[in-house]
């Protein structure tokens, strides 16, 4: 990946993943994998952040006779989250505009 | 490494740094997950994409504020005893081009005494560190003055009223001697048996007086001089010498 992905793009992003379906941190990871080079040890600082933030919370569900962590997004995690997409549109739209000179002379 | 190389290793480092035990347990908890959601054939993958132990716990423990090795922490006795001006430098902002802009001002004359200046300006910083230290102790005891003035407050009392019950012990002794003796004299001519007993216990009385009066002022005198002392050592304790060279 030649790009960085900064903090606030990855809490973004795992909010989204967590949004469209209550999950664990493996799978998580496993979604993000599409997207952008991160390991589960990267994830778990962020994990941990939104969960501090309030903006995920947990529940332990029994799998194969052991307890699995899922998340779940709170309904603050919601907003945050609806926030984060503006923004990152609005980014992409301003990187766009430089990069892929779009929008110029309009 | 697998799970269990991993989880033990990363459970190693993470103790007995100051990370709270539930921090611990969730860390551990969360790996393991990953492990076992990986599945059980991949565990050395996994252990491969995660990194090493230690570096997944020095994260953790930077992630909780705990800085375990690295940049050490700022140590104010560090700074006002360590002579090296660059270290010193270090400590305070890790930045080594600081030397060059304290000089600055001095750049436009700049002659060999440009050491002297640097020396100076090193004392100077020391002083100003001393003092600095100074300042946070006397904020330090400012704020914390509800609690140690009740603690000193009573700490004085009970020393002086130690003071005044040994020496009011001996002044009565000696007023009860001298007022046995008179009483027991004027007894002595009305009810001879029980003036001559009261002339005794107040001789006895006398006797005694003059036996510890000396010992016992001159008791109270050293345990006061020794608690002004302790009161002046502890205050040059907290303020370094520099202090007590001002205070005396």
């Amino acid at each position: 990946m030649g790009f960085p992905v900064s903090a606030g793009l990855l809490d973004a992003m795992v909010l989204s993943v967590v949004n469209k379906e209550d999950t664990y941190g493996y799978e998580i990871t496993q979604y993000l994998r599409r997207a952008v080079d991160v390991s589960e040890s990267t994830l778990y600082p962020v994990l941990r952040r939104l969960q501090k933030n309030e903006l995920l919370e947990t529940y332990d569900k029994e799998y194969m006779g052991r307890n699995r962590r899922y998340y779940r997004v709170t309904p603050k995690g919601c907003t945050a989250l609806t926030e984060y997409r503006a923004e990152w549109s609005q980014h992409k739209n301003k990187v766009d505009s430089i990069l892929m000179n779009e929008g110029e002379e309009q | 490494m697998n799970r269990l190389e991993f989880l033990t290793s990363l459970r190693y480092c993470l103790e007995n740094k100051g990370l709270a035990q539930s921090e611990i347990n969730d860390a551990l908890s969360y790996y393991e997950e990953i492990f076992l959601d990986a599945g059980r054939d991949r565990e050395q993958e996994v252990s491969q994409n995660l990194g090493s132990p230690e570096e997944v716990a020095r994260q953790i423990l930077i992630d909780n504020g705990i800085h375990v090795d690295g940049e050490p922490e700022y140590k104010m006795d560090d700074v006002i005893k360590n002579d090296g001006f660059k270290n010193r430098q270090n400590a305070q902002n890790g930045n080594p081009s600081f030397n060059g802009s304290q000089g600055f001002e001095n750049a436009e004359d700049f002659t060999p005494a440009g050491d002297g200046y640097r020396y100076n300006s090193n004392q100077y910083n020391d002083d100003q560190a001393k003092r600095n230290g100074n300042l946070t102790k006397f904020v330090l005891i400012l704020v914390t003055f509800p609690i140690w003035v009740p603690v000193a407050a009573v700490a004085f009392s009970l020393t002086v009223a130690l003071f005044a019950v040994a020496f009011s012990l001996v002044v009565a002794l000696g007023a009860a001697g001298l007022g046995c003796t008179v009483g027991g004299l004027a007894a002595l001519f009305t009810v001879p048996p029980v003036g001559i007993c009261v002339l005794g216990v107040g001789l006895i009385a006398l006797g005694l007086f003059g036996l510890i009066v000396i010992p016992v002022v001159k008791m109270i005198f050293r345990a006061g001089v020794s608690v002004v002392n302790g009161c002046i050592s502890l205050i040059r304790r907290v303020f370094g010498i520099g202090g007590a060279r001002d205070n005396g």
